[in-house]
């Protein structure tokens, strides 16, 4: 396994907001890494800077050992990025949407004809292919980004919330792949709220809270390190406040009233 | 002046004593949804959405009067009762139809009252009623706008009986439309999908923006007034009886007159009946199945599209375009999405309709009407020839001015994540797609027309326009900041962008103007051809050359 994102003392500001405060990762390739911190803490400007999406930060962050500012095309045909709330141009169908994805990324166009065909057959979307997508399902509508996101065959996957909306057996199916693209040697990025998919299906955990890492490990190692049973209980006991012992009570005493 | 209805409405608690409605329920939906009303957001005539504010209801209504004055002056001014008020009646059948399905039909159609309030323990029937009352109070306050200064004009000149007679006449004609507007959303819901729904509602919205920009210039050449002096004593008959303003014209006229026609009670009965038998079905039938279907819109899905793969046309055209992927990708993007995006088509369709329609109106102030005289005319006039090519490439602004919006920008993520050398490429493929398409629109059927009237020596002429307005958009892409198409939310363009495109505009009135004067020369057009091209292919490489940093994210 060799070093594949590499990040060191990564500042980022938002006008004078601090929102990355000095990240170091050193992450390999063929593993999926499970990104998660309370809302606010900096997931998603960790992964615009690591998709190329956002260069004016400060620090050393290189993929494949190439600085992502001065390379950002390069890293760009290396990444697949799947963003949350599947915003896509929903006046194409799938197909189109293919088309245009795979036209921006030079692929060839049989190759991609055949190949989104395909997917989507396995998808179970193959009778959906030439519809628009105005008329699409959330979970739908995820699927066709997934697909867009890898099209391309990348080496580093960026996942955020890539399970929203989906039914349980597409959730199985999604987890399966996934599990089978690490063992081809494929880095997956997975930002989630849900702690129970990041703690079975990461291989490695970090956790991060107003811009800094304060837990970075296996589920393993940070369960005996904390000493909690569950991901949840680890990721309250070190970001909340817990206290929510106490405010479940006034809640339910409230409602009472 | 919400909380004034919903008092008045208060006391009519009487009316609603029955045990399966409750009324302070009621009245509490009413409430809610009047305050949803003036918030909701509608579209002007510039199709751009209006930020949520304030009294927008009221901003709407007090237009809507203004307007209607306007109308009225048809009253005073027409000296017979059948015309004028049936006129007036016609503008307020449209106009209602026209809001009802373009700004109520978010309320018709809303499907969220049966997951928010009819998940509680609220009664059919008071939903039912509420969101009757509601639409009661909708429709009266417009057509009040609508109605007071044709009722004040009616009670100055032919007294207060009449226009006591007019006012009645008038709210049955209301609820007419309003049923009429009705059988219209069963009819459509029942065969089309609420995708094609969409499209429909979209399609009166262009249609009313585009009467809106232009009407009035066609209204002043249309409008001759002793056409309607004529008709002093209209008898009724034939295809009266299927114009319900017309039964209020005739009604109006017997009113003022007092003569009657063998017909006259027909009307009467028309116009009462119907409405009534209207309401008292929609009250009685579709109370129980009314859950059922308006909670089925959501998620029917009627009128399903074919898995067959339809190619679309622009991925046939690309091939002979385009070798590059991006550029092919992008031509083909711009392509689809400007003929299928609605508030693109919204903001377009009638800015483009307005330019053609400012296109010589000289045509319908000859004297001689018949079709040799309007060619004769034509031919004496050949700056008209230039004017029409040279307008086309204005429609070419518009359409790039407007690509960059999207209700939801985000959705141009795809483009910043792609591995894209140089976005030249992108520019590219836009440039084309909207010079192929709309140049190509309306450039076969104007050069037909040139060609057929003023001959076909104009044919080089016709090159060196497209020419022009290619390269004039390529010198425009060159000199400002491009932005990402469908990535913007509404926005007003920048102030350097909009001189450019006047500066653009001048310089293609300018060569136009030119063109025009050494026109008769011909061999100097066909070198003026052969430069463009030239000109065209180098300005094609260097735009595609053009880098990251002249693109606005």
């Amino acid at each position: 396994m060799e070093t594949i994102i590499e990040i060191r003392n990564l500042h980022k500001f938002y006008g004078s907001h601090e929102v990355l405060k000095g990240i170091d990762l050193e992450i390999k390739s063929g593993q999926i890494i499970g990104y998660i911190g309370p809302n606010g803490a900096g997931k998603s400007t960790t992964i615009k800077i690591l998709t190329g999406l956002l260069i004016d930060y400060a620090g050393e962050v290189k993929i494949n050992g190439l600085e992502i500012k001065d390379h950002s095309l390069e890293i760009k045909s290396l990444i697949g990025y799947v963003p949350e709330n599947a915003i896509l141009y929903d006046s194409l169908s799938p197909m189109e949407y293919f088309r245009f994805v795979g036209g921006l990324h030079q692929l060839d166009l049989d190759k991609i004809k055949s190949k989104s065909q395909e997917l989507l057959r396995v998808f179970g979307l193959a009778d959906n292919r030439n519809e628009r997508m105005t008329s699409f399902s959330k979970g739908m509508k995820q699927k066709v980004l997934l697909i867009s996101g890898m099209l391309h065959n990348p080496q580093i996957l960026f996942l955020d919330e890539p399970l929203s909306g989906l039914d349980a057996n597409s959730v199985i199916l999604i987890k399966e792949i996934l599990n089978q693209m690490r063992t081809v040697g494929k880095t997956i990025f997975y930002s989630s709220h849900i702690m129970d998919v990041v703690e079975k299906l990461c291989d490695r955990i970090i956790l991060i809270n107003s811009g800094l890492v304060i837990a970075d490990g296996t589920f393993e190692e940070l369960k005996n390190a904390q000493n909690s049973a569950s991901l949840e209980q680890m990721f309250n006991l070190l970001t909340g406040n817990n206290e929510h012992i106490a405010l479940a009570a006034e809640f339910v005493e409230i409602i009472k009233e | 002046m919400n909380k004034v209805i919903i008092k008045l409405i208060g006391k009519l608690r009487f009316l609603f004593s029955r045990p399966d409605v409750d009324f302070d329920q009621l009245l509490l939906i009413l409430e809610t949804k009047l305050t949803i009303d003036n918030r909701r957001s509608r579209v002007n005539l510039q199709g751009q959405a209006v930020k949520e504010s304030k009294y927008i209801f009221i901003k709407q209504l007090a237009f809507i009067f203004v307007l209607s004055s306007l109308m009225a002056m048809f009253i005073i001014f027409l000296p017979t009762p059948v015309m004028s008020f049936s006129i007036y009646s016609a503008y307020l059948m449209v106009t209602i139809t026209m809001i009802l399905i373009t700004d109520f039909s978010s309320v018709i159609m809303d499907t969220s009252d049966f997951v928010i309030v009819y998940t509680r323990p609220v009664s059919s029937r008071t939903l039912f009623l509420s969101r009757l009352i509601h639409t009661f109070i909708y429709l009266l306050q417009l057509s009040l706008a609508i109605l007071l200064p044709a009722i004040i004009v009616t009670a100055y000149k032919y007294g207060f009986i009449t226009a006591v007679v007019f006012t009645i006449l008038s709210l049955f004609l209301v609820l007419m439309t309003l049923f009429l507007t009705n059988l219209f959303y069963l009819l459509v819901m029942r065969f089309f999908s609420e995708e094609k729904l969409k499209n429909i509602i979209n399609l009166v919205q262009i249609g009313i923006a585009i009467v809106l920009m232009s009407g009035y210039r066609l209204v002043m050449n249309f409008f001759s007034f002793d056409s309607l002096e004529n008709i002093d004593n209209l008898q009724i008959g034939g295809w009266h009886f299927v114009l319900p303003p017309m039964w209020v014209g005739f009604l109006m006229d017997t009113t003022i007159t007092s003569k009657f026609q063998s017909n006259t009670w027909v009307l009467l009965v028309l116009i009462i009946g119907i409405p009534l038998v209207s309401l008292y079905y929609m009250t009685s039938k579709l109370i129980n199945g009314f859950g059922g279907r308006l909670g089925s819109i959501d998620d029917s899905k009627k009128g399903k599209k074919s898995v067959e793969n339809k190619k679309d046309i622009s991925e046939l055209l690309s091939k002979f375009i385009f070798k590059s992927g991006a550029s092919r990708a992008n031509f083909e993007f711009i392509w689809k999405m400007t003929s299928r995006d609605r508030n693109f088509k919204l903001k377009t369709f009638p800015m483009v309709a307005y330019l053609l329609i400012s296109m010589p109106t000289i045509f319908l102030v000859n004297k001689d009407k018949s079709l040799n005289g309007m060619l004769e005319l034509a031919q004496s006039q050949t700056w008209m020839v230039f004017y029409m090519i040279y307008m086309t490439s204005i429609i070419m602004n518009v359409v790039r001015q407007n690509v960059v919006f999207y209700e939801k920008p985000l959705a141009s993520w795809v483009f910043a994540t792609s591995s894209i050398r140089n976005p030249g490429e992108l520019f590219l493929g836009q440039l084309y797609a909207i010079a192929v398409k709309y140049l190509m629109i309306f450039f076969i059927p104007i050069s037909f027309i040139i060609l057929s009237v003023w001959g076909f020596e104009y044919l080089d002429d016709i090159f060196f326009g497209i020419f022009i307005a290619i390269i004039s958009q390529q010198v425009l892409y060159l000199s400002i900041k491009y932005t990402l198409p469908f990535s913007l939310a509404n926005e007003k363009p920048s102030g350097a962008q909009t001189i450019f495109m006047l500066l653009q505009m001048f310089f293609v009135g300018i060569v136009g103007y030119l063109h025009n004067i050494i026109s008769h020369v011909s061999y100097v057009i066909l070198i003026g051809d052969i430069m463009a091209i030239v000109l065209l292919v180098i300005l094609n490489k260097e735009i595609k050359k053009i880098g990251w940093e002249k693109v606005n994210i």
